[in-house]
């Protein structure tokens, strides 16, 4: 292993070993995006050099839309099939939350690339009242990370198919591994269909080109992993091009004003029909005694207003008013509520 | 032989599929099923039609009833399904080892521990133990079309069919293959009348099974010897009996043990563990699921150790055996690697219904209905997750009906009662319970989602289709004329894309007295021929977050993180869109249009689509 002062900024220039003995690769990301393609490839410039090579991944329901983990494993006889926690050389992560996600995988002085690209699942939005997003932020890059921003990196190469830019990843991989760039061209050239050929391989160069910080990215997992515990620990990152900060949490809360939806009633024109109460999607309405709409849950309310445009008497209409006055909005609905139920028309 | 495979590694399947296609394999069949569907996908790949009669069946009970019969013929057959597909051809399976074979067939039964993507993790083990016929349990690719061979050269010696186990870490990791070519096996298809073997009659039926007994000793001693079980004497101090994946991972973490692993698990060769038991000083088994090799060995009075340190529950993983060994004693504490904490903030990906797919509009309108719905095996049975959350029993392939059909007898009257079944799924074991709750006069509605393939295992053609396996043009049953001879009157078909349709189907068919059924009808987005149309944007000028189009649980739909700040803002990923839609038709404030009218509406429109984030500081 190669001794690094880390305090001098400066990394050597250093050439990867002539023959690895063996190694572990994770290949992760969002279904659709090509894992299983990625990790084909790099088994197949693997076997050309020689090696046993075993690649596990989960197909099915992984497909929609969920995690895809491919593992790629090889050496001189490779048994388990499966990388396990705390042994990958390298991960390569088409999507920024499944790179995280996988974090768990590597070694405490492997190597993550992991692209900024993010697919923020529908699973992490449908918040339908705080509407906050659980999303990790692209700021905070945990220990042993490259983040690559793989469309930025790519340019024109990804321009016909943006699925390309993710191949930016492999160029980058390639440096650290020791076969020459004629065996991933030939490894591409046998995987990629023919129209994304030219960009894959462009993409491919563009991502090798990245050699120094990916070379300053290894070096920095070597040096700091000796005295630091494996864990999330956040350092700054070497990071080949500036990434964005936002919030791990995202919410309209603190934000200027924060407005919520109250659906108002005019109760001297409802006639109790039944159908807001029928077509709330989020069943916040119910007939009172008197058969008149009520505002029920206003906690479960999303303002869409579907009541108001279906009333037939108009009797309804939803206002988005500031939190902090939300109560005062509801108690007086309210107290229409208490005033109408005493004094029955 | 069309040769397509690039990598030199195959996956288990498609190494199970060149060993059966090696081995002279001439009709193959099976019921589509995660993991196992790519076998005779592959089969058909590498094979040309006149050499290989291969296509699915309607469900595993036929497929094996289809390959009986051609073994009777004299063919080679291979008959695929998952594990819980067994449960299904169970009735023939246990039969058949009582007529026995002429061709060799091999029963390939693929477990799923962990569930990766089925309703249980059972162990077919037991199953083929239960019928009586020889479990064959390969550990990698080149096991198991090695093994494949094997099995049919049994299944003939022995007139049984043999079941074939992989996991689904077997038949979906690639492992390197050194394969040879196909036999061809130049066998005239013949049928011999011999009703004492082929006619289960009781008086027949008991003469063989006698046979069948017969058979199971010759088999006990043939295993005994056999080189499939191969014994590694390492380091005496521990020694493991394993089989299949299992070895790896042992392996892998105790790479000093000496080990038994054995090839067949059914019959277990007892002797050969008595001998392998007395050579090493403490015994371990370390096998995925249930103890089933630990009480085989028990029986026959040997101390030793297994589910006390290995899980029952999911599959094995060199980090799961790693720790099994380390609270056995057998590994120091804190031995192997060690594991980063989780990184604060990632969320759950759990799977979703693909953009456009037609099956969110009918659980949505059922949603909306608070129907109890009974729900079935298939995409769909993602519709019992956020946000369609409307599916509240699964059980098994084609239980839907039968299951709503008890709910309606048991007089539950507040909720309409609802069962919700996929074409394919239909077609395999929908039809006996729609005839039932016909007969009972059920009150409910039958829900048929007719996308025209059989999604869910990556879209394979059923009877229902009008093309086979190899794509070519095949006849093609009418689910709503199924429907109608079975005597159901209320019977609508409706394009689920048409929301207001739909939603009034539904509400018709509940009002109906007695057994309805609605056939959503719309080809699944990810069949072979890709349905896109226009795709559609959010003028963010008009949308107040309201969220009805998020109820859908459209991956293309997500907040616009460009107008977070403001009030709220949804967006549509153009490269994800399919343009189906049903956002649109759910959007009560018209913010959802297509690119399309969105340009022609005006030039300023067009600038706010294409700039999201300007949009958003416009407001």
């Amino acid at each position: 292993m190669t001794r690094v002062n880390g305090s001098n900024g400066k990394v050597p220039a250093r050439t990867p070993p002539a023959r690895l003995e063996s190694g572990n690769l994770v290949v992760v990301g969002v279904g659709g995006q090509g894992v299983i393609l990625a990790s084909n490839l790099v088994s197949q410039v693997l076997l050309d050099a020689g090696y046993d090579v075993k690649k596990s991944e989960v197909h099915g329901m992984s497909q929609r839309g969920g995690t895809v983990v491919s593992h790629v494993r090889f050496g001189p006889e490779v048994h388990s099939v499966m990388v396990e926690p705390g042994s990958a050389d390298w991960i390569v992560a088409f999507e920024w939350e499944e790179g995280l996600r996988s974090l768990s995988y590597l070694k405490p002085n492997g190597v993550a690339l992991v692209s900024t690209e993010r697919r923020i699942p529908p699973a992490a939005m449908l918040d339908h009242r705080d509407q906050s997003l659980e999303y990790p932020a692209l700021g905070e890059v945990p220990f042993g990370v490259l983040a690559l921003d793989t469309f930025a990196v790519a340019g024109d190469a990804a321009a016909a198919v943006p699925a390309v830019a993710q191949t930016v990843l492999l160029g980058a991989l390639s440096v650290l591994l020791p076969f020459p760039v004629e065996a991933w061209q030939a490894s591409i050239n046998a995987w990629v269909p023919r129209k994304a050929l030219t960009g894959n391989l462009r993409a491919f160069e563009r991502g090798r080109a990245l050699a120094p910080e990916v070379r300053a990215a290894e070096a920095a997992a070597r040096t700091v992993a000796r005295t630091v515990e494996p864990g999330p620990e956040v350092v700054p990152s070497a990071s080949a091009s500036p990434v964005e900060h936002d919030g791990a949490k995202r919410s309209r809360d603190g934000v200027a004003e924060r407005l919520l939806p109250v659906v108002r009633i005019e109760r001297s024109w409802c006639k109790g029909c039944d159908i807001c109460v029928a077509m709330c999607p989020e069943k916040c309405l119910v007939l009172d005694e008197l058969d008149v709409a009520v505002f029920a849950r206003p906690e479960r309310c999303t303002g869409c207003q579907l009541c108001a445009l279906l009333c037939p008497d108009l009797a309804m209409d939803v206002l988005w008013v500031p939190a902090d006055d939300l109560t005062g909005w509801l108690f007086a609905n309210e107290e229409d509520r208490v005033r109408a139920a005493a004094d029955p028309r | 032989m069309a040769e397509t495979t690039r990598l030199a590694l195959l996956s288990g399947n498609e190494a199970l599929a060149l060993g059966a296609y090696h081995a002279g394999v001439e009709v193959a069949t099976g019921y589509p099923g995660t993991p196992s569907t790519e076998v005779l996908e592959h089969l058909v790949r590498i094979s040309e039609a006149g050499e290989v009669d291969a296509d699915w069946s309607t469900n595993e009970k036929v497929a094996l009833d289809v390959g009986i019969g051609a073994a009777l013929a004299g063919k080679r057959v291979l008959v695929t399904m998952k594990h819980v597909g067994v449960n299904v051809a169970m009735d023939s399976l246990m039969t058949s080892a009582y007529i026995g074979v002429k061709g060799g067939l091999v029963l390939m039964t693929a477990d799923d521990p962990g569930m990766h993507s089925s309703q249980n993790e059972q162990d077919n083990r037991y199953l083929g133990r239960f019928a009586g016929i020889p479990v064959f349990e390969p550990a990698d690719s080149q096991e198991i079309y090695d093994f494949v061979q094997v099995a049919f050269e049994v299944s003939e010696r022995f007139d049984v069919p043999c079941l074939l186990r992989t996991t689904t870490r077997t038949s979906h990791a690639r492992s390197k293959v050194e394969a040879g070519a196909r036999v061809v096996r130049a066998v005239e298809p013949s049928f011999t009348r011999n009703p004492a073997k082929y006619v289960m009659l009781p008086a027949f039926a008991r003469e063989r099974h006698v046979v069948h007994l017969d058979r199971l000793e010759a088999l006990q001693a043939y295993v005994e010897e056999h080189p499939l079980t191969v014994e590694e004497l390492r380091s005496r101090a521990l020694g493991v009996v394993t089989a299949g994946i299992s070895y790896h991972h042992v392996r892998e973490v105790l790479p000093e043990a000496s080990i038994l692993k054995l090839g067949i698990e059914f019959p277990v060769p007892v002797e050969r563990i008595r001998r392998f038991a007395a050579k090493v000083e403490r015994l371990l088994v370390v096998e995925e699921l249930e103890p089933y090799l630990e009480e085989e060995i028990r029986r026959i009075g040997i101390t030793v150790e297994g589910k006390r340190w290995f899980p029952r529950v999911g599959e094995l993983s060199a980090a799961v055996v790693r720790k099994g060994f380390v609270e056995a004693g057998a590994l120091p504490a804190g031995d192997g690697p060690s594991a980063r904490l989780p990184v604060p903030g990632v969320g759950n990906r759990p799977p979703v219904l693909c953009p456009g797919c037609p099956h969110s509009t009918p659980f949505l309108a059922l949603g909306e209905l608070d129907a109890i719905v009974s729900g079935d095996i298939g995409c769909y049975t993602l519709a019992a997750a956020p946000p369609l959350s409307s599916m509240d029993t699964c059980l098994a392939m084609g239980s839907s009906i039968g299951i709503a059909t008890g709910l309606a007898v048991s007089g539950l009257s507040k909720q309409p009662i609802v069962a919700t079944i996929g074409d394919s799924t239909f077609l395999h074991g929908g039809i006996p319970p729609l005839l039932d709750a016909i007969h009972r006069q059920a009150n409910m509605v039958v829900l048929i989602l007719d996308n025209g393939t059989t999604a869910m295992t990556g879209g394979q053609p059923h009877p229902g289709i009008a093309y086979d396996i190899r794509g070519r043009a095949a006849p093609a049953a009418d689910i709503a004329a199924i429907c109608r001879a079975a005597g159901v009157t209320s019977v609508v078909v409706v394009d689920p894309y048409d929301v207001p349709a739909t939603r009034r189907a539904l509400r018709a068919a509940i009002a109906h007295r007695g057994v309805s059924v609605v056939v959503t009808s719309r080809v699944c987005v990810e069949s072979p021929v890709k349905s896109r149309g226009p795709v559609y944007t959010v003028l963010s000028d008009r949308c107040d977050g309201c969220q009805a189009c998020m109820k859908v649980g459209c991956p293309a739909i997500s907040w616009d993180l460009a107008t977070m700040s403001t009030p709220p803002g949804v967006k549509i990923d153009p490269a994800v869109c399919s343009g189906c839609t049903i956002c649109a038709q759910l959007c009560p404030s018209r913010a959802i249009v297509s690119v399309r009218d969105a340009k022609a509406d005006d030039a300023k429109v067009l600038s706010l689509a294409a700039a999201p984030a300007e949009a958003g500081s416009a407001r």
